[in-house]
């Protein structure tokens, strides 16, 4: 790690808001960015973002420099959203998406597909709830299958099953938009 | 590489970098929360909490059980203190001699609790002058020639009643 941000934040450390905000500003549109992701709309991301940062500053002590501040942030972002998530849980409807299974020439196929990130955000945003959050903790943020059931009280088997159908069924889907927007261009 | 691996690396990547500006009001937002109140506030609403805290304890300590339901000699003074204030109009022509505690002191039941009906402030609906008429009108006072009035003295009209010699003018 730089000399420079182990200063800020030791800075931080010592509550300095000149330092506080420095951070702040360094790194707030990455963090927004993870927010947005694991949230419904801007302003629950913004709550969670708010939330995060009186943790990260509250917290800073426990902060090792040995590992990756940006990690560190990121993770803290991540489970307040979790946190969110979970307590907005009970008023949510609870979906299951069918057991697929994805023969060899599906795969195949889709190594050729052609999608944007915003199809890509559209085809996860049809996932189940619970499904989404697996995959993006998985693929995107890289947890662990064991972190992911701790941290959404759900069985080990059940993030690995969800994870497999979360992928089959943003496959289909990708494929979906890609065939209409062929058959638009011709 | 599997193909799911493929496909989760191919994810990663559209995603790596991501980065979306907060509103500008988030900052000014998180760094009001994160600032620590001023110490006199702080003081000061510690302060306040302890009074209030002491002042329900020295409440509850220095009020005597049942004290409201018996009505003591306190209460009843402070009754008929009330009650010359309302009932007794004297004009300033007139000698009006102060009516005593004793005198009150020596009314029976019914005639405090018409005076508690005097007392009771502005929430009836008929006016207070209409009040103090028709409680007056319950009195069993009887009138005193003016002539053989000496001021300032109490007339026994029997052996349990006394009176206060006055000229009550009624207005409206």
């Amino acid at each position: 790690m730089e000399n420079e941000l182990i200063e800020l934040i030791d800075a931080c450390k010592r509550r300095e808001p000149s330092a506080q905000r420095e951070v702040y500003s360094r790194y707030s549109s990455m963090l927004f960015g993870v927010a947005m992701r694991y949230t419904n709309s801007r302003s629950d991301a913004e709550d969670v973002l708010q939330e995060a940062w009186i943790k990260v500053f509250r917290h800073l002590n426990s902060f090792s420099e040995n590992n990756s501040f940006d990690g560190w942030l990121r993770r803290i972002v991540v489970n307040t959203a979790i946190t969110h998530y979970r307590r907005n849980l009970k008023h949510a409807h609870h979906i299951d998406l069918d057991e697929v299974h994805a023969t060899p020439r599906d795969l195949e196929a889709f190594k050729e597909l052609e999608f944007t990130k915003e199809e890509l955000e559209r085809a996860i945003g049809q996932l189940p709830p619970g499904y989404g959050m697996v995959f993006k903790l998985y693929v995107i943020d890289g947890f662990k299958h064991k972190e992911i059931a701790e941290q959404l009280g759900i069985d080990l088997n059940t993030s690995k099953s969800q994870l497999s159908r979360a992928r089959r069924f943003l496959q289909e889907v990708l494929a979906g938009m890609s065939k209409r927007a062929k058959e638009i261009e011709s | 590489m599997s193909n799911e691996e493929q496909f989760d690396d191919r994810v990663k990547r559209m995603f790596q970098g991501e980065s979306i500006a907060p509103p500008a009001n988030l900052e000014e937002r998180l760094f009001a929360q994160l600032a620590p109140s001023p110490w006199p506030k702080r003081l000061g609403l510690s302060m306040g909490v302890l009074l209030v805290c002491g002042a329900g304890w020295w409440s509850a300590l220095s009020e005597p059980e049942g004290a409201l339901n018996v009505p003591s000699i306190e209460t009843r003074s402070d009754i008929a203190s009330a009650a010359e204030i309302v009932t007794v109009p004297v004009a300033s022509d007139e000698v009006a001699p102060k009516a005593s505690l004793e005198s009150l002191e020596t009314m029976d039941t019914s005639q405090v609790d018409d005076l508690q009906v005097l007392t009771k402030p502005d929430t009836e609906p008929s006016t207070p002058n209409q009040q103090a008429l028709q409680s007056l009108e319950r009195f069993p006072v009887e009138s005193i020639p003016l002539e053989s009035l000496e001021a300032s003295t109490l007339q026994e009209t029997n052996q349990n009643q006394w009176v206060l010699p006055a000229v009550v003018k009624l207005k409206n």
